[in-house]
């Protein structure tokens, strides 16, 4: 009887925990499918194949949702493109520069939407850099007239007294929700310890300056100080401006000489980097945050090995627990006959 | 076999539930999108250098073929051929029969600058040695203590000239009696002091030389060389010789003639002598002119006494200053 009754207990046991596996097992499987089922392309906006730079139909529907997101900051935009008006009217090199950035601002975010919808399948924030637009240049000019280019042949881009510069550049979140986003420069010379009378400012589109200020540069070392968090609201763009200068006049010819002519010898440089870390904002109330649930991030690309898995986990946990059932009816019988 | 079984089943359902809590996971995976752009720039070259080199005037000169030059010519015998030589030992000296090295003073501008430059030749005609126009000037070259001399016009004894390539093909009509026969071919202009620095004013313009970033200076631009002169003899002594001789020749003419139709030959005759007496006359001025200031410079007792007011009547000394400044355009 005894040793019945352990066999029977430790029985149990097993068929407790077999149970209890069971539960685990159905829960799991039922919040995966939960999930995945809400991987359906009709959930994501603004979505291009990586290969395909056709506008289909919901591509342009992202376009004109893009645009009319970008409209809403074109009085702010306008005024750029103003500025980049009259730069272009300032030379002809300017104007290139000038009309090749505005082209492209204009076809290169949509051209970029092909690869901004990359990040739209992602949900990742594009950094925009326009390709012909530049932090320095290859030459510059004062009323028309280039009065500062590297030599015939050489590709380098220069600074010198007198020469000048305001980069703009874009964040853009073609995504669905927000993004917290981070933005830091960093400004180092190589080929010489010495200090380069560079000044520079940033500021944003809400003419909130992040260095320096409307009546006053600084150190264009201070860029490494430059540290900006802030929020992009889906489909929005954060437009920043750098703004660097070599005052032709600031009190100390020789010095620039003096840099000058050790240029001759040696490459004296000024590196500038701006870089954006971007991430989901995980607050779903946040207004910034948009109009959905927090975002799904998973793909439907498995979603036939998935339902295999499903379907062959439910098999055979009903065919485990027909065999448990079936032999626990054997052993009944097997006991009822003895 | 029972128990086994069972225990087979555990673990299967086990490593199902393992496998599905996992792949959960990855539904849950948090994007995060770096960006970077970077850009960089060199300092633009400069480079320019002006370099100065020679020198105009010397304490010592000496006597060689072509005149007498600085110290530092090649002389077989420096100390027996000196001919100018200051007392004092220390001043610079300019006299008759002097001029400067074939190098003179030099200034050249190099470099290829990758920015635009101004060049501004800032030439200054510090004091340059004169007489000035005056009448009856003490003739110190006689012994009669009352002759004199009239200076008809400013004489400026030291020809300073200009060499440059840049010169070449510049409109200097602006400056009035600049010897330009040469200005072409060598690119040499000849001139006194103040003419010298007009050419400068020329070629300055308003507002400096202007050349194009990724210029070379030294074909832009180039070297300029000054150089002067002051003559021991002018061109009217160099012809005494041949005035003389054709006086001869005409008085031999007329002679031959034996007053027989000898209008020609006397007609010939007196150009022959008022020729010669226009060159010796000449000769005669270049000398009182330059032992006037000789003298004024040796402090000598004019006779017959004159009052002559240095720096107005007349001025010993001669200085320059070349400058060239090469700066970058904004």
């Amino acid at each position: 009887m005894n040793s019945e009754d352990s066999k029977k207990r430790s029985s149990g046991r097993i068929i407790a925990i077999i149970l209890v596996l069971i539960l685990c097992l159905a829960s799991s499987l039922s919040l995966l499918f939960g999930r995945v089922i809400l991987f359906t392309a009709s959930d994501f906006k603004n979505v291009h194949s990586l290969t395909d730079d056709a506008q289909g139909g919901s591509d342009s529907d992202s376009d004109s949702d893009s645009d009319s997101s970008f409209d809403g900051a074109d009085g702010e935009n306008g005024s750029n493109s103003g500025a980049d008006a009259e730069n272009d009217s300032g030379s002809g090199s300017n104007g290139e520069n000038g009309n090749g950035t505005n082209g492209q601002n204009g076809s290169g975010s949509d051209g970029q939407n092909g690869s901004s919808n990359q990040s739209a399948v992602t949900h990742s924030p594009q950094f925009i850099m326009e390709a012909e637009e530049e932090i320095f240049k290859l030459s510059y000019d004062e009323t028309g007239e280039i009065t500062v280019i590297g030599a015939e042949g050489n590709e380098d881009k220069l600074i010198a007294p007198g020469t000048s510069n305001i980069y703009q550049f874009t964040l853009a979140n073609t995504g669905d929700v927000a993004l917290d986003y981070n933005l830091t420069m960093e400004a180092y010379v190589t080929g010489t310890d010495l200090w380069l009378p560079v000044n520079a400012r940033v500021w944003d589109y809400t003419n909130k300056y992040l260095l320096g200020s409307a009546d006053s540069m600084v150190d264009v070392m201070e860029l490494n100080t430059v540290n900006e968090s802030a929020e992009l609201a889906a489909g929005k763009y954060a437009v920043y401006n750098l703004e660097w200068e070599w005052p032709f006049e600031w009190g100390d010819d020789e010095y620039d000489t003096m840099l000058g002519n050790l240029a001759v010898d040696e490459d004296l440089v000024l590196h500038i980097v701006i870089r954006t870390v971007a991430e989901y904002d995980e607050d779903p109330d946040n207004p910034g945050a948009g109009l959905i649930k927090p975002p799904n991030t998973g793909d439907d690309s498995q979603l036939v090995l998935l339902s295999l898995l499903c379907a062959g986990s439910f098999i055979g946990l009903c065919g485990m627990i027909f065999a448990v059932i079936k032999s626990g009816r054997k052993d009944k019988k097997a006991e009822a006959n003895e | 076999m029972k128990k086994n079984k069972m225990m087979r089943i555990a673990s299967v359902l086990l490593v199902a539930v393992l496998l599905t809590t996992s792949v959960i996971s990855g539904t849950f995976a948090k994007y995060v999108t770096t960006g970077e752009a970077s850009d960089s720039a060199r300092v633009a070259k400069f480079g320019v250098v002006v370099a100065a080199s020679g020198s105009l005037f010397d304490k010592t000169y000496f006597a060689v073929n072509d005149g007498n030059t600085p110290a530092g010519n090649t002389a077989d015998d420096p100390e027996t051929k000196i001919t100018v030589e200051s007392y004092n030992g220390r001043d610079n000296l300019v006299a008759p029969g002097t001029k400067s090295l074939d190098g003179g003073l030099s200034i050249a501008v190099t470099g290829k600058p990758e920015v635009d430059v101004r060049v501004t030749l800032d030439f200054e005609a510090i004091e340059d040695v004169f007489l000035a126009t005056k009448e009856a000037l003490p003739d110190m070259t006689t012994g009669d203590t009352k002759d004199t001399f009239d200076n008809e016009e400013d004489y400026y004894p030291l020809v300073f000239t200009l060499k440059g390539e840049y010169l070449k093909d510049k409109d200097l009509t602006a400056v009035i009696d600049l010897d330009t026969t040469k200005q072409a071919s060598d690119g040499i202009v000849s001139g006194t002091l103040a003419q010298i620095k007009a050419v400068f004013d020329v070629l300055n313009g308003d507002d400096g030389i202007y050349v194009d970033a990724n210029t070379r200076l030294a074909e832009a631009i180039g070297t300029f060389t000054l150089t002067w002169e002051w003559a021991f003899e002018d061109a009217a002594a160099a012809q005494l010789a041949t005035l003389e001789a054709a006086v001869r020749d005409a008085e031999e003419a007329l002679a031959a003639k034996d007053g027989q139709d000898d209008e020609a030959e006397q007609a010939a005759l007196v150009e022959a002598q008022q020729n010669l007496a226009t060159a010796q006359a000449a000769v005669k001025l270049l000398d009182q002119k330059d032992t006037l200031l000789g003298d004024l410079a040796a402090g000598t007792d004019l006779k017959p006494k004159t009052n002559l007011v240095d720096g107005t009547d007349y001025n010993l000394n001669v200085s320059v200053k070349l400058t060239v400044t090469v700066t970058q355009v904004d």
